[in-house]
Order: structure tokens, then C-alpha cells, then sequence
């Protein structure tokens, strides 16, 4: 009698505390159930604050495939579709009151009132460099696409995308969809203190070796000409 | 059923509990907005980039309370300062 419950307070126990042991084994993953985060670049919103200026007559869009363990197998392959769209700061931020609060996965349909710019899809199967691991996407236009009115500081430029991965080398496929946001624009490299049109919105996705996909909205930083 | 048996199934019963711990854990990534309010006001913040474990986002603050700033904010709301020569966003 006592065996058997000492085996289901056991049992019990292991379900309640086995995910504290977690980290303890996932600890070469990348990805953590309750991952830290960081913040930067936070700012106070000033509503409604009207920067033409700071719009840019078109913009490029630039995916790319920056690590891959399988990059030089000829079975890989990564299949991207895309949707580059803004969106006004009204409608941003009525869609951030309907969200959740904490952390949330809105799809670009949640979005009302968004402008499309640009959209594609591109399956790609030579991925030996990253040349061959990029899409570029040239002279989007943008100004001429956002009414005067909604050039707004806090608007924002949003990226839909879904994305398919075979890695070959791991013998695994992996798959996300999501957004990215990010400012129409950005600081002047020259000038911390200010502000210049985005001439680009970038896209990037990372397999870890152990089969894990990061992404970011970041610039990639190896050199384009590997 | 004797003892050894008991111990066998177990065992098999802690590993799998620890085994869909660990895919839970690589099923859950980043969220792409993270949005809420403290004392200090409100908050929105944008995925920037996931990296190290860590995801790294852009962050906009409104509706302060009087003589709080956004680092209030998000400090509260449990976000982490970053350096900004953290090589994940440079």
C-alpha cells in the first residue's frame, strides 16, 4: 500500500517539477520555454506626429537565409512567402488594445487598414552561399502608397511571412510563420541624435545546429559576397 | 506486481514527463509583439531579433504616469536593459 503511493506522489511530483529541470537539458537549445528579454531603443509615443520626411520614396526588401548546416547539400531547400505591408499608427495601436496582454502572435490580417506594398513567394533549392541564400527585392514603392496623413512617426512597416526549411545535413524540415514591425525609419549611423528614412527592411532566419530556426528583422552581418 | 516492475514504469513515466518538457520547450520561440500596462503606463514592444536565447525588442512606452520614464515601464513589466554593444543586435 505504502509502495503505491509513494509511486503516485512520485509520479505527481514529476509532472509538477519536471519542467523546472528543463533547463538542465535544453540547455544547448536556443530557444527556452520563458526566454529572458531585452529591451531597447524604447522611446515615448508622441501621437499622431507628422514626419514626411522621414518616409522614404521606396525601400528594399531583403531576405536572407544566413546560417543553414545543410547549405552545401543538394536536397536542402528554403521556401519563403512574403508580404511587406504598413501600417497606419491608428490602426496599429487599436490592434495592439485588442491583443492579449504579454506576449502575442497577431497575424497581418489582424491589422486593419494595412497597405500592401509588396508581396512574393520564392523557393529556393542552390543555398551554398549566401549570395544564392538571399532575396532581394528592389524599389519598393512606399511614400507614394501612405496617404500624408498617416506619415506618423510611431507607424509602422510591417513583414508577413511563412517559411519552409529542409535541412538535409540534420535530415529535418522547419517551419514559421510570423511578423516583423519596425519604424519607416531608422538613426542615422553618422548621427545618433538623428533620424533617417529606412532605406531597407530586412529578413533573416538562422538553423542552428541542433535543428532550431531564429529569425530577425536585424540586418544580416556577414557580408553579402560570401 | 513486484517491485522492479513498479521502478521500470516509473522511470519510463519521469523520463517521458521530462521528454515533453524539453519539446515544449523548443516549441515555444519568441512572441512577435509583447504589449501591457504597469503602474508606470503602458507599453508595446516589437521582436527585433531572437538570439542567445534571448528575444530582443524594440519598445514604445505612452500614457506615463507623471515623473515615470519608459525604462519604468518596462523595467516593471520584467524587461531587461540591453548593452548596447550586445553583439546579438549589433
Amino acid at each position: 500500500m505504502i509502495t503505491r503511493i509513494l509511486t503516485i506522489v512520485f509520479l505527481m511530483w514529476s509532472v509538477v517539477f519536471g519542467p523546472c529541470l528543463r533547463p538542465l537539458i535544453a540547455a544547448s537549445s536556443s530557444i527556452a520555454v520563458k526566454p529572458a528579454q531585452g529591451a531597447r531603443g524604447n522611446r515615448t509615443r508622441e501621437p499622431n506626429l507628422h514626419v514626411p520626411s522621414l518616409y522614404a520614396d521606396k525601400i528594399n526588401f531583403i531576405a536572407t537565409l544566413v546560417d543553414l548546416p545543410g547549405a552545401k547539400k543538394k536536397e536542402s531547400y528554403w521556401e519563403l512567402s512574403y508580404q511587406l505591408f504598413f501600417v497606419s499608427e491608428e490602426k496599429y495601436y487599436e490592434t495592439i488594445q485588442r491583443l492579449p496582454r504579454g506576449g502575442s502572435n497577431p497575424t497581418p490580417e489582424e491589422f486593419s487598414g494595412r497597405i500592401l506594398l509588396a508581396e512574393g513567394r520564392q523557393k529556393k533549392t542552390r543555398l551554398e552561399t549566401l549570395k544564392e541564400r538571399t532575396i532581394t527585392l528592389t524599389g519598393v514603392t512606399l511614400r507614394q502608397k501612405v496617404p500624408d496623413a498617416q506619415r506618423t512617426k510611431f507607424a509602422y512597416l510591417m513583414t508577413g511571412y511563412a517559411v519552409k526549411i529542409f535541412d538535409a545535413e540534420l535530415n529535418t524540415t522547419v517551419y514559421h510563420s510570423g511578423i516583423f514591425l519596425t519604424e519607416p525609419y531608422e538613426t542615422d549611423p553618422n548621427d545618433e541624435k538623428q533620424d533617417i528614412a529606412r532605406k531597407s527592411v530586412y529578413l533573416s532566419f538562422r538553423v542552428t545546429p541542433n535543428g532550431a530556426l531564429n529569425r530577425s528583422q536585424l540586418r544580416p552581418k556577414t557580408p553579402i559576397s560570401q | 506486481m513486484n517491485l522492479k516492475l513498479r521502478l521500470v514504469l516509473l522511470s519510463i513515466g519521469v523520463l517521458l514527463t521530462l521528454g515533453l518538457s524539453q519539446r515544449v520547450a523548443q516549441a515555444v520561440g519568441c512572441p512577435d509583439i509583447s504589449a501591457g500596462g504597469t503602474v508606470y503606463g503602458n507599453y508595446d514592444c516589437r521582436l527585433i531579433t531572437e538570439c542567445g536565447g534571448y528575444c530582443y525588442f524594440n519598445c514604445s512606452c505612452s500614457d506615463l504616469f507623471p515623473g515615470s520614464s519608459c525604462d519604468d515601464v518596462l523595467h516593471e513589466a520584467g524587461f531587461e536593459d540591453v548593452d548596447p554593444g550586445d553583439p546579438c543586435i549589433n
